[in-house]
């Protein structure tokens, strides 16, 4: 069954487009990745799956029905910018975003220290939120958005702002969740950092999918064509090269991406004669170099 | 209804907790108390000091008569308030009737050494042409200069009397004061509340009325900006349509103002301030149980009329300073309603007063005044207050659709498909 479907979901904001005629399915218990650029349109998708904004056209499914409000007690949705009243209590504030989701005040409360002390954030419960660090807030707001226990999680950008430790911790709880069989929606133009972490994935750019399907799959139609040169001398090889399509220097380091039936070992030889090769790695492309070659195409 | 509850109750208590709310609570009756009790207190103590003054006159018989009503103006009298700020005050009252211009230098030096405060010159020939002239330090000393005023007017008329061979008890009873008992009919009974006090009351409780819906209407219109900036109202609308989120936060704001009210209610029963002095006269602010409870209605509804005007604006705008330029239209019905003020109370049957009373944003503080001057028909009040009710509740949908459109269009204007299709959604 899929949790989200979105049927040719149109949404434009005066004469711009920010989604145009998007259609995509997230299976349920999926961890599925909504990947693209700034401004590509993501967080205006997002708005249009929990009922903020209505399409301008095209057909939102939530759980196998057509959307309605009393789809949001299933749902978390945590925000981009972080939205929390700064003079109220966290407690307060975790109780409030609880009743809302239609949780006694009890309730809220004891599932608010339960979660802040997971989160290590048990210490700030009487504090104001305005005291609360970047970071804390931010677990703060993740807190909120899981109190209601809800089967569709959307996280937009949910690792800005946090250190890596931090982030490892979130990370861990979302695994877990997903565990449990929830359903859960990254959204984020860091695609690094879900990479390990999604099953399926769709690309965005200027509100159109530019590509969709499950990750190991769209991994294996590009094949190891990239290679790790790491070396030391001069990298003119780079230049002027029928082999390599594409590159990404970090100076002793080099990420090629090999032009179309270029063979990996002649490039090795050209390497070495010129420099010292200190590493030379076939590896998968990574999202990020994937998303570049399709969004080149598409915008070409 | 829930979440309109929980949103009530958080505004609510953000606001009341905020040190502004205490400040306000405490400053405005302070403030109030300032303007009114305390000028007047001021003066009372201050006259306390004698004043001396020399009355010079060549008719001894005038010049006594003219010391006497100075001194005592409420013997004769039937209110023993009409003068009082000059009769608290301690006069020493001499009659020269040395006339001649040295000792008009002799007086002039006299004030200029402190020795008296101030001397009326009032020569045979200046009493003919009735251009008498006093001089003291304090020109301006209104009190002063009207007592003699009417001391002088009432003894040149004795004067001429004494010639025209009337005896003096027929001239006092001649001169006898009129009383106007100023008397309101209030369904057809004849009740105590008098002209005065009326204009008072209504005066203090539009005051009242004005200050709290400004300074209120504000603070919602800046709680829904912060709510924009801080974009909270994302998460917000993944749980709750604006409509509660909007209608919580009106809701919250007119509990704080009932709270406002309330403890200023409270206070002043508790330190039995019904009186008010001001003008040197004591105004007994007279409101029936009636009119509290008119009051009450009012007060509520024009806060939440005006509340939701602040809300419909800081939704439509993006910062602090284009709220500041938007506050003038919350402001405009008010200073409308206060610039009518005075020809509403002297003529609340008129139908300019009427017309401002049944006009939604007026209504709160004209068609009050109206009720507590003069009751006009159940059915004009009765139209005011559905006319306020409707537009309070159009008000709130529009507030809520501004809302949505102000903070996910991007500056956009929705068109009309647009508008029924979010009308149809929430």
């Amino acid at each position: 069954m899929h949790t989200v479907e979105l049927q040719q979901v149109r949404k434009s904001y005066d004469k711009f487009v920010a989604v145009n005629d998007l259609s995509l399915n997230i299976e349920q218990g999926s961890i599925f990745g909504l990947l693209g650029p700034n401004g590509a349109g993501k967080t205006s998708t997002i708005r249009m799956m929990i009922g903020i904004t209505v399409p301008d056209s095209g057909q939102v499914r939530m759980f196998g029905e057509p959307f309605t409000r009393n789809h949001l007690k299933r749902i978390g949705y945590l925000p981009e910018t972080s939205g929390l009243y700064k003079r109220m209590k966290v407690s307060e504030q975790l109780v409030l975003f609880g009743q809302l989701r239609g949780l006694s005040a009890a309730d809220s409360l004891a599932r608010a220290k339960k979660w802040c002390e997971r989160m290590e954030i048990a210490g700030w419960m009487e504090k104001k939120t305005e005291e609360l660090s970047k970071g804390m807030q931010q677990k703060m707001q993740f807190i909120a958005t899981l109190l209601h226990e809800p089967e569709f999680l959307i996280m937009d950008e949910p690792f800005s702002g946090l250190d890596p430790v931090n982030a490892t911790l979130l990370k861990d709880v979302l695994l877990d969740l997903n565990k449990q069989g929830r359903t859960i929606l990254f959204s984020t133009h860091r695609m690094d950092q879900v990479e390990k972490l999604c099953s399926s994935i769709c690309l965005i750019n200027r509100g159109q999918a530019v590509l969709k399907g499950a990750l190991k799959e769209i991994k294996a139609g590009y094949g190891r064509s990239n290679v790790h040169i790491e070396y030391e001398g001069p990298d003119e090889f780079l230049r002027e090269n029928g082999l390599i399509q594409s590159f990404n220097n970090y100076g002793n380091f080099v990420e090629v991406r090999l032009a179309p039936g270029a063979d990996s070992q002649k490039l090795l030889q050209m390497v070495a004669q010129r420099s010292r090769v200190n590493k030379f790695e076939l590896v998968e492309p990574s999202l990020e170099d994937i998303f570049i070659d399709v969004v080149g195409k598409s915008d070409a | 209804m829930h979440n309109i509850f929980l949103f009530a109750r958080r505004e609510y208590l953000e606001t009341v907790r905020k040190k502004s709310f205490v400040v306000m609570t405490i400053l405005l009756p302070a403030m109030m108390f300032g303007f009114t009790i305390l000028p007047s207190m001021v003066a009372s103590k201050r006259s306390s000091e004698t004043q001396r003054i020399v009355i010079a006159t060549s008719d001894q018989q005038f010049g006594n008569d003219v010391r006497d009503k100075f001194l005592k103006p409420s013997e004769q009298s039937d209110i023993p308030a009409r003068r009082r700020d000059a009769s608290t005050r301690s006069f020493e009252v001499q009659v020269d009737t040395n006339v001649s211009p040295d000792e008009e230098a002799a007086l002039t030096s006299k004030v200029n050494s402190h020795e008296i405060d101030g001397y009326l010159w009032a020569p045979a020939s200046a009493l003919a042409d009735r251009k008498i002239s006093y001089r003291s330090r304090a020109s301006s000393d209104f009190a002063t200069i009207g007592s003699l005023d009417g001391a002088l007017r009432e003894a040149l008329l004795r004067q001429s009397f004494r010639k025209h061979g009337v005896s003096a008890e027929e001239v006092t009873d001649a001169l006898k004061p009129i009383d106007i008992d100023t008397k309101k009919i209030e369904n057809g009974r004849v009740t105590d509340a008098g002209g005065v006090a009326l204009f008072f009351t209504a005066l203090l409780l539009m005051i009242l009325l004005y200050v709290t819906i400004l300074m209120y209407s504000m603070s919602v219109m800046r709680s829904v900006l912060e709510e924009k900036n801080s974009r909270i109202f994302e998460v917000l609308l993944s749980a709750a349509t604006p409509k509660q989120l909007m209608a919580g936060k009106i809701l919250g704001a007119a509990a704080v103002g009932i709270t406002q009210i309330g403890i200023w209610t409270l206070a002043s029963s508790l330190l039995a301030a019904g009186t008010i002095s001001m003008f040197g006269e004591n105004i007994r602010l007279q409101l029936s149980i009636g009119n509290m409870v008119f009051f009450g209605a009012f007060f509520v509804l024009g806060f939440l009329l005006y509340s939701a005007l602040g809300a419909a604006l800081g939704s439509a705008v993006n910062s602090e300073q284009e709220a500041q330029q938007m506050q003038f239209f919350i402001m405009l019905p008010l200073i409308i309603s206060a610039i009518f003020l005075t020809p509403v109370i002297q003529q609340p049957h008129s139908a300019l007063a009427t017309v401002l009373s049944l006009i939604p944003f007026c209504t709160p503080l004209i068609m009050f005044t109206r009720i507590v001057v003069e009751t006009p028909p159940a059915w004009q009040i009765g139209l005011s207050l559905v006319l306020l009710v409707g537009t309070i509740y159009a008000m709130l949908s529009i507030c809520s659709r501004i809302y949505r459109v102000g903070i996910l269009m991007y500056g956009k204007r929705p068109t009309l498909p647009e508008i029924v299709k979010w009308m149809k959604y929430a």
